[in-house]
């Protein structure tokens, strides 16, 4: 992120997929439990494990 | 599906005294202070419906001189969907260092909830979006009187993977 012309940041962080940002902990529901899908240490894709428990089952398929 | 509420009592754990100014937690989150600066803005403005420090210079600047605590863990109450018995999920951010003497860093995945439809975002994640999580602090401004529980968060693209016949 590059500063503005009058050298302030105030401009609004990208918020979609991918990037990083700040959010209140009101915005964390719960724990995610992930697999890597390849063996590798510098994998970069996961499983999302969706049945850990009745509540993450429940919050997928109910 | 209704947007799940979020959990009624949540909970820092395991402060880090080694960051308490605006300048520690910058260097702790590899960013300048300017743009530290406007993700914490922003969130105040998208998250609290505080729109001050957004808007307003004299806010704005008193960021560099609120009081930050950075933590180590949360814990997260997570209601049972089929009665009102609440398990306790404790996540952990650490960073780099290591967490327990012997044990490896660890810095935990959660779901966060955007509070928008899970019909038209993250549909195969019913609208929550997994991210790992990179910070958790506390921020206090005398100033303003305003006191804010954030983290810092990586999202990442979810998508399902389909299965091909052989």
């Amino acid at each position: 992120m590059q500063p503005l012309h009058d050298g302030s940041y105030r401009r609004m962080p990208p918020f979609g997929v991918g990037t990083t940002y700040m959010v209140t902990i009101s915005a964390i529901q719960r724990v995610v439990h992930l697999l890597p899908l390849m063996p590798q240490p510098d994998n970069s894709r996961w499983y999302l494990s969706n049945t850990i428990d009745l509540n993450a089952f429940n919050l997928f398929y109910m | 599906m209704p947007p799940t509420k979020a959990p009624n009592k949540r909970m820092m754990n395991n402060p880090q005294p080694e960051i308490k100014t605006f300048d520690d937690l910058a260097k702790w989150c590899a960013m300048s202070k300017g743009e530290l600066q406007n993700h914490i803005t922003w969130c105040f403005k998208r998250f609290a419906d505080f729109t001050d420090y957004v808007d307003h210079d004299q806010y704005f600047s008193c960021l560099n001189d609120a009081n930050y605590i950075r933590y180590n863990a949360l814990a997260i109450r997570v209601t049972s969907f089929q009665c009102d018995e609440q398990a306790v999920h404790m996540v952990r951010s650490t960073g780099s260092t290591r967490w327990r003497k012997h044990k490896p860093p660890r810095n935990d995945t959660v779901f966060l909830w955007m509070g928008t439809s899970p019909n038209s975002h993250f549909k195969s994640t019913a609208g929550h979006s997994p991210a790992p999580l990179k910070c958790l602090f506390v921020i206090e401004d005398p100033e303003s009187s305003v006191k804010g529980l954030l983290a810092l968060v990586q999202t990442f693209a979810t998508r399902p993977i389909r299965q091909t016949a052989r």
